[in-house]
């Protein structure tokens, strides 16, 4: 009797203290961050992942969005995705997991899984955008006080492309390149933008992906001083990492180490002369190679005013200690 | 005579072979433009980028896999996801953060998207959206704006941090949650690892607020860029 009530206390402790069971520390990982596909129309495609919980013990749920490039933001948009007849379908090669379906992680639990894509028969030959994610139930039975919920989530993009020949449309150009500055004229149809030589140059290096198909992209952004004794190899130089441009998006390419949301690079301050920034673009790897030039001078603005000022203000004193004088002078005569 | 004319053939070809062994090295690409061969030849702006190697996958399978650094994972981390307003009391506002931290392995970028519900009670009661100080600085769920007037109610959020978005200019900037789409609250386009944002949300209630529990169930994910 003894050993019932104690299963029976055993159980209502745990009932009353299920909600701890919820995790407040978000913490996952999910490999790869990112898959490209380019596919014949009706296959099946096992992509392999592998999720780590390295957060609190928690409920989470496999979901696929559709990925949509947004031309004005610059930002992903996330939808529902379709389930009709002739839509992609997703679905996990597991007894245990499947999509939409609520499940129990514990820390430092690892899942190794193989995600099913079925491209249809009559699908038509285009991109697909999507993203994998993993993310936790809501928490709303945490909680006796006003809160914000937080359901995190992490995400694996699925770049697919069907083509029966494999061939793709890869289409772009560089539709911005320059160094953004309020002071700046044209000469020769090209645009000079001046910058103070004390500060950092800011430069903006923007692809516009025209094609069909999305594409990635590399480069470096070379400075070339006019009267600089440097050789090539020494001059400045900015690497661009590898990034993707989905099909009808454009994307601000950026260099390792910018801090700044809005730039593409920020080369530091290089002296005096008169500046071409060079942008070499190599999409798909080499297949394109795009280049374009932007020019800037750099002058000692701040020096310059400052100089300016002084000088105004020695000029006033002198005009000022004139008049004063003049009366004087003429008193005495 | 026979023999002659083989030995020559054969020495003809001997090059060709040589040069279809170069074609098989993996550093090659094949960056020609599809020819359509037709009455009338034109070039076709498709073209196949895939190495030889894919190429000859494709032919085979009729599809190519390829995983972006396969041996980097994605990463992300929410320090707290339950972000309680204790003590709430009324025409006075409460401040609660957590952090956000993304780390890509230093392989790609990231963006971090949010979607909210309405903060509201189970009984259908809520608190509205802020619209910061209103007049001149009315903030939506694109734009933050100052929110520093406490006769202002309602509830928003700010991301500071070494990726915010340049609006929220200081600590004073707030914009409402989007309840429809997930709208983007923390990026970075080139490759990084371990970033952290701070994520702030920002309560003030009016005096006549029934007294009762409000719930918002926020969607944070971090996807990589």
């Amino acid at each position: 009797m003894n050993r019932v009530f104690s299963i029976i206390a055993i159980v209502l402790v745990f009932h009353f203290f299920s909600s701890n069971i919820y995790g407040r520390e978000l913490d996952l990982e999910i490999t790869p961050s990112t898959y490209e596909i380019t596919t014949q129309q009706n296959k099946e495609i096992t992509l392999p992942y592998t999720i780590v919980n390295n957060g609190d013990p928690d409920v989470y749920s496999f979901q696929v969005f559709h990925l949509f490039p947004n031309l004005q933001q610059e930002q992903s948009t996330l939808a529902p995705r379709l389930e009709g007849d002739s839509e992609i379908k997703f679905r996990i090669d597991s007894q245990s997991y499947s999509l939409d379906k609520p499940f129990f992680l514990s820390t430092d639990q690892q899942l190794e899984f193989d995600l099913l894509i079925d491209i249809p028969t009559d699908i038509e030959e285009q991109d697909y955008y999507f993203t994998f994610v993993m993310q936790s139930a809501s928490k709303s039975q945490f909680t006796q006080d006003t809160a914000a919920l937080l359901q995190g989530g992490v995400g694996s993009n699925i770049y697919i492309t069907v083509s029966e020949d494999g061939t793709r449309n890869i289409d772009s150009n560089i539709s911005l390149f320059e160094i953004p500055s309020k002071l700046a004229f044209s000469f020769k149809g090209e645009r000079f933008a001046i910058v103070d030589s004390g500060k950092p140059v800011p430069i903006i290096l923007e692809l516009t992906n025209s094609g069909d198909n999305y594409q990635d992209a590399s480069g470096t952004i070379t400075f070339t001083n006019t009267f600089s004794p440097f050789k090539k190899e020494n001059r400045p130089k900015i690497t661009i990492p590898k990034s993707f441009i989905l099909a009808g998006s454009k994307r601000l390419l950026q260099g390792t180490d910018v801090e700044n949301w809005d730039y593409s690079a920020v080369m530091p301050s290089q002296g005096f002369g008169i500046f071409t920034a060079t942008a070499t673009v190599y999409v798909n790897e080499s297949t394109k190679v795009l280049y374009d030039n932007a020019y800037f001078l750099v002058l000692p603005m701040s020096l310059l005013v400052f100089n300016s000022m002084i000088f105004l203000i020695i000029f006033a004193v002198f005009i000022f200690l004139k008049r004063k004088r003049k009366p004087h002078a003429i008193s005495q005569n | 005579m026979k023999v002659i004319v083989l030995l020559i053939f054969f020495l003809a070809l001997v090059p060709r072979v040589a040069a279809q062994e170069e074609m098989s090295s993996p550093l090659y690409k094949l960056q020609i433009e599809e020819l359509n061969a037709s009455s009338e030849a034109q070039l076709n702006k498709k073209e196949n980028s895939m190495l030889l190697k894919d190429r000859m996958q494709f032919k085979t399978h009729g599809f190519v896999i390829s995983a972006h650094q396969p041996d980097k994972p994605f990463r992300f981390k929410i320090s707290d996801t339950v972000i309680s307003f204790e003590g709430l009391a009324k025409n006075r506002n409460q401040i609660k953060s957590t952090d956000l931290e993304v780390d890509t392995g230093g392989v790609n970028g990231y963006e971090i998207l949010a979607m909210a519900t309405p903060l509201q009670s189970t009984s259908g009661l809520t608190i509205v959206q802020t619209e910061c100080n209103r007049k001149s600085d009315k903030c939506t769920t694109r734009l933050a704006s100052p929110w520093t007037d406490d006769g202002v109610y309602g509830w928003g959020y700010q991301v500071l941090g070494s990726d915010n978005m340049d609006i929220f200019k200081n600590k004073k900037y707030f914009r409402p949650l989007d309840l429809e789409n997930f709208v983007l609250i923390a990026q970075k386009s080139t490759a990084m690892e371990r970033r952290v944002s701070d994520l702030k949300f920002k309560i003030n209630v009016a005096g006549d607020i029934t007294d009762t529990q409000y719930v918002s169930n926020i969607k944070i994910l971090a996807l990589p860029k």
